[in-house]
């Protein structure tokens, strides 16, 4: 996936959403530049399958030098399916967060809150905005 | 200035310390209310880190008897016993809620700074003789374009600019880490030299963040004097033959760290609120207390 293709929760996480047998699926991870502020991440608690998230509330948990952050759901649904591979191999993070990186597939339940989300352009200007 | 609420605390339970600084990290968060804390333990307490493996602990025998409580905050074990604990809240408005590296480094460096004055010469770990070299810049670390330094406050020398504490080769192998904090090393740490050249300088200082909605809660101990229950450990006492006790280090680091952080201190305040102290309350019977949070990995 291109980052000028997905979207943008403003807390920095990312979501592609396909449409998968009539149900709107919704691929989630962290942003480049999110991943670069955080710095030499060396935990990820991933969420739970089955579980039910809501958009904008902490849904994962990383760490990184001694600080633990949360990771926000920007979008609302059932947790389906999540990328195991990701707490032994957290340097997927940085070398590709959009693609090896994804974090957990949701499906969306509710999609009120999609209209909320950043487009690339959108989401590069609050990245400007932060950054200096 | 970030108005600020300062609490000093007698010493409490684990479960009630922990679920203060939450509470207190929820009010940043929430309310954009910046509080600078100091609290101690009533009895000797082992503090594991968020993501540390409760049984861990049983590789420490001498702290194996200590009551025990999990942190919301990374990084390792603490032993809480002759020590001073630290917290300091900032909303997210605060120019170094969102700058991790910086916010150790500049309360870090002002608690060295009150110490020369007492004659005690510690230092950053990345900055002194002791310390294996920096890391080059770019690994996992952030560019001074990404994140600019906020006008008007203490800025770190540049051998710490280095946004990532941990030097490149500490940066892997995360899981053979020592159990304790204090046994850990990054160039951030606070350390004070021995009297043998060819010993690493003795960590004093151990802090460790959650960050929430941009707010963060950095909270962290400054090592006073040797626990009997982790007896490896020297402190402050044992190093420099000097003496310091909690009470002067809050008079006196609570005024030099509002400066540095820029925080203006509103004593007339009521000291914290019901609403605050309820919540923090809750936090020590449902989650810090209960054994479903100490154990949960």
């Amino acid at each position: 996936m291109k980052p000028e293709d997905l979207h943008y929760a403003k807390t920095h996480e990312w979501v592609s959403v396909a449409e998968v047998a009539g149900q709107k699926i919704a691929t989630v991870g962290i942003s480049a530049f999110a991943v670069e502020a955080l710095t030499d991440l060396v935990f990820i608690e991933l969420p739970k399958v089955g579980a039910q998230v809501e958009a904008e509330q902490p849904f994962c948990e990383v760490e990184s030098v001694k600080a633990v952050s949360d990771v926000y759901a920007p979008v609302t649904g059932e947790v389906i399916e999540v990328n195991k591979t990701l707490p032994d191999k957290l340097e997927i993070l940085g070398s590709d967060p959009y693609n090896e990186g994804w974090i957990a597939k949701i499906r969306i339940t509710d999609e009120s809150n999609l209209a909320n989300l950043l487009d690339f352009t959108a989401y590069e200007k609050q990245c400007a905005e932060e950054g200096h | 200035m970030t108005p600020c609420r300062l609490i000093v605390d007698p010493p409490l339970d684990g479960a009630w310390n922990m679920g203060f600084d939450e509470a207190l990290l929820e009010q940043a968060a929430d309310l954009g209310v910046a509080t600078l804390r100091f609290y101690q333990w009533q009895e000797p307490t082992l503090s594991l880190g968020y993501f540390q493996a409760y049984d861990e602990r049983d590789t420490h025998a001498e702290s194996r008897q200590a009551a025990v409580v999990r942190r919301q905050s990374g990084g390792g074990a603490l032993m809480h016993d002759r020590e001073l604990t630290y917290s300091i809240s900032l909303p997210a408005d605060h120019p170094l809620a969102r700058q991790s590296p910086q916010l150790y480094d500049v309360v870090h460096r002002s608690l060295i700074n009150l110490l020369a004055e007492e004659g005690i010469t510690a230092s950053l770990h990345g900055d002194s003789a002791g310390a294996k070299p920096a890391a080059g810049e770019s690994a996992g670390g952030v560019s001074d374009a990404d994140f600019a330094s906020p006008p008007n406050l203490p800025q770190p020398l540049e051998s710490s600019r280095d946004q990532s504490p941990l030097p490149q080769e500490e940066r892997v192998a995360v899981a053979d880490e020592p159990f304790l904090c204090f046994a850990r090393r990054t160039s951030a740490d606070v350390v004070l030299p021995t009297a043998v050249a060819a010993e690493l300088p003795v960590k004093i200082v151990g802090s460790a963040q959650r960050r929430r909605r941009g707010a963060v809660l950095q909270h962290g101990s400054v090592l006073l004097d040797r626990s009997p229950a982790a007896p490896e450990l020297a402190g402050i006492k044992q190093i420099s033959g000097k003496s310091i006790s909690p009470q002067w280090l809050v008079d006196h680091w609570s005024n030099v760290l509002a400066a540095c952080l820029q925080l203006e201190f509103h004593r007339n305040q009521p000291r914290h609120g019901e609403d605050v102290m309820k919540r923090a309350e809750q936090l020590r019977i449902e989650k810090y207390a209960a054994a479903a949070w100490t154990r949960r990995r």
